[in-house]
């Protein structure tokens, strides 16, 4: 089931008897904005698109989707994954959910601490000296790692 | 540990000018959890340094070493590497990772790699090393690969060790053993002598002849022995025992108390019977809600099934059949209709393809209202399965998916890198799929893997 959320709104609405009119409904979604939105449409609908193309043959549906996905991170700014998962969190649709976690994972992989945080946009809280200890209790995570 | 593929990101920049918006922290912990799950372990505890809210997801970060040669394996079986000069990368990785690891505890630890005796000082350093701190699970899987392995030659579980006091057991939860000697008293030590012990799974274990589970607080939940070829007999007393597997050749089979047994599996070898464990489990088919059979059947008679006491809480069944083209499966049927309320059906078909002359059935047909989901792997498109699944289609009136999968059931099982191509074995098995699903003979969903 993709966009739970607008689903929940869909079956809300005709508990309330509200008569929706025409085929387009305003459904409000404050939380996400329309950049990732339109993106996550695509998604959803060539998601739909390759399945039903490979109804038979659900192995095909898999790697076809896969070569779309590689398609569509080489388009999206790394940064905008986290409003993608953001926007997906919110939409409840699991399948974009973790696809995009999985993207935001592979993109720090093997990365140094100071890119990660300039990834993310994070500043460091951690007292003077704080930070070393830390460091060195996991300093066999630290190795293998890209220096910026 | 799911080994899952991350898609891979072209050479990713950074903004250059002014800083980005912290816009992760918006997410909830567990949306955080779920990025540094999709990380090796070693790499999502590196975060725990980026600032405090990281570094408290660290202690839900699940703490295991997962050190999985299973593609390694497969390279080596499809002649790409040697085994020798692999099996030394692999036990010079395990032991640098181990030698630098400094986390105080772990909760899983688990090796899948063909060893043998021969790397015994490795393996039993590497069993202290988990124990040592505290490890809840540990697996250790050598399955041999390579064709005529002697099974005397397989890694011996330390047994001295462990007839000592060790305290740092007492956390064991669950011990996976696969192509390793281990006996049947060292067994019983760790029943014993792990009080929180819950699953325990044996796999080719040539020493283990006889077991006997006992104990009114023993937690044990889930214990399957699959191909000791030595194994004579068990006792079973588990007051909290879900679930008992046993494939291998005919044993004394008692189960004294299992008052919660809910799934079992039972296999038989080289078409040796299954039936007789049926009659020692007698008192517990009736409470059964999944059950699993390995039938192994190249005779002239094909799959045949006794009478069946009914099945009133069974709501999984799983057949593995091994048989020729000559045989019908049509003798499935009195199992499935001993299951008035059999929800899921799968069925599993390794065909040879010597043929017998064929038999003749005549089926009466009921209506089963119960069953939902059919699932039938190594579909061949024969006649044999063809009259089995119409069978099915047409009886199961609320059926609402059935799956049709024409690779063979060990391609299936087994797990094997993404991109291992893989052919359906028989010619032609889809199409009589895609045959089968144009007549329309069902209102369910039709899926063809």
């Amino acid at each position: 089931m993709k966009f739970c959320a607008v689903k929940q709104y869909f079956d809300d609405e005709n508990n309330n008897n509200i008569t929706s009119g025409a085929s387009t409904t305003m459904i409000p979604l404050p939380n996400v904005e329309s950049h990732p939105l339109a993106i996550l449409i695509t998604y959803c609908k060539k998601h739909l698109k390759i399945k039903a193309n490979n109804a038979d043959n659900k192995k095909e549906t898999e790697k076809e989707m896969e070569q779309y996905e590689q398609e569509l991170l080489k388009k999206v700014m790394p940064q905008e994954l986290t409003e993608l998962i953001l926007a997906a969190n919110y939409l409840n649709f699991k399948e974009a959910l973790d696809f995009f976690c999985r993207a935001v994972a592979s993109a720090i992989q093997n990365k140094s601490i100071e890119f990660v945080r300039k990834f993310f946009g994070l500043e460091s809280d951690f007292e003077l000296g704080e930070e070393e200890k830390l460091r060195e209790e996991f300093a066999w995570s630290f190795e293998g790692v890209d220096e910026d | 540990m799911d080994k899952t593929v991350l898609p891979i990101m072209d050479k990713t920049v950074l903004p250059s000018d002014k800083s980005i918006e912290d816009r992760i922290s918006q997410l909830p912990d567990e949306m955080l959890i779920s990025v540094l799950s999709f990380l090796m372990p070693k790499e999502a505890f590196r975060t725990s340094v980026l600032s405090h809210r990281w570094k408290c997801l660290c202690p839900f970060l699940p703490r295991s070493l997962d050190f999985d040669g299973l593609y390694t394996m497969w390279e080596i079986e499809r002649e790409k590497k040697s085994l020798q000069f692999e099996r030394k990368k692999f036990l010079q990785w395990v032991n640098d990772t181990l030698k630098s690891c400094r986390v105080s505890t772990i909760d899983e630890f688990r090796v899948c790699f063909e060893l043998d005796d021969g790397s015994k000082s490795h393996v039993d350093g590497w069993i202290d090393f988990a124990i040592s701190k505290g490890v809840k699970r540990l697996e250790l899987d050598f399955t041999a690969r390579s064709p005529f392995k002697d099974a005397s030659n397989f890694y011996r579980f330390p047994n001295e060790s462990f007839t000592s006091d060790k305290t740092c057991i007492k956390s064991l939860t669950s011990l996976t053993l696969k192509y390793i000697r281990v006996t049947g008293e060292l067994l019983e030590h760790f029943l014993s002598n792990c009080p929180l012990l819950e699953r325990l799974h044996v796999d080719n274990s040539e020493d283990l002849v006889n077991l006997k589970i006992y104990g009114s607080s023993l937690k044990l939940k889930y214990l399957h022995i699959i191909r000791c070829l030595e194994f004579k007999s068990i006792e079973i007393n588990a007051p909290n025992l879900e679930s008992f597997g046993y494939v291998g050749n005919e044993i004394r089979l008692h189960v004294h108390s299992a008052p919660r047994l809910l799934d079992v599996r039972i296999g038989g070898m080289y078409s040796h019977p299954i039936y007789y464990a049926f009659g020692s489990l007698s008192s517990y088919l009736y409470q059964l809600e999944s059950l699993t059979l390995d039938v192994h059947s190249y005779t002239y008679n094909g799959v045949e099934f006794p009478e069946f006491q009914t099945l009133t809480k069974l709501k999984h069944l799983k057949v593995t059949v091994a048989t020729n083209e000559g045989s019908s499966l049509l003798g499935l049927i009195p199992l499935i209709e001993a299951a008035p309320f059999l929800h899921k059906f799968v069925f599993e078909l390794i065909l040879s393809k010597i043929n017998f002359p064929k038999k003749a059935r005549k089926v009466k047909k009921y209506p089963n209202e119960h069953l939902k989901e059919v699932e039938i792997v190594g579909f061949a498109g024969r006649a044999i399965d063809i009259q089995l699944v119409v069978y099915l289609l047409e009886s199961a009136i609320n059926l609402e998916k059935i799956i049709v999968n024409p690779y063979a059931p060990y391609i299936v099982g087994i797990p094997r890198p993404e991109n291992v191509r893989t052919t359906v074995k028989f010619e032609g098995a889809r199409e009589a799929a895609k045959r089968l699903k144009e007549k329309q003979l069902t209102r369910a969903e039709f899926v063809i893997m």
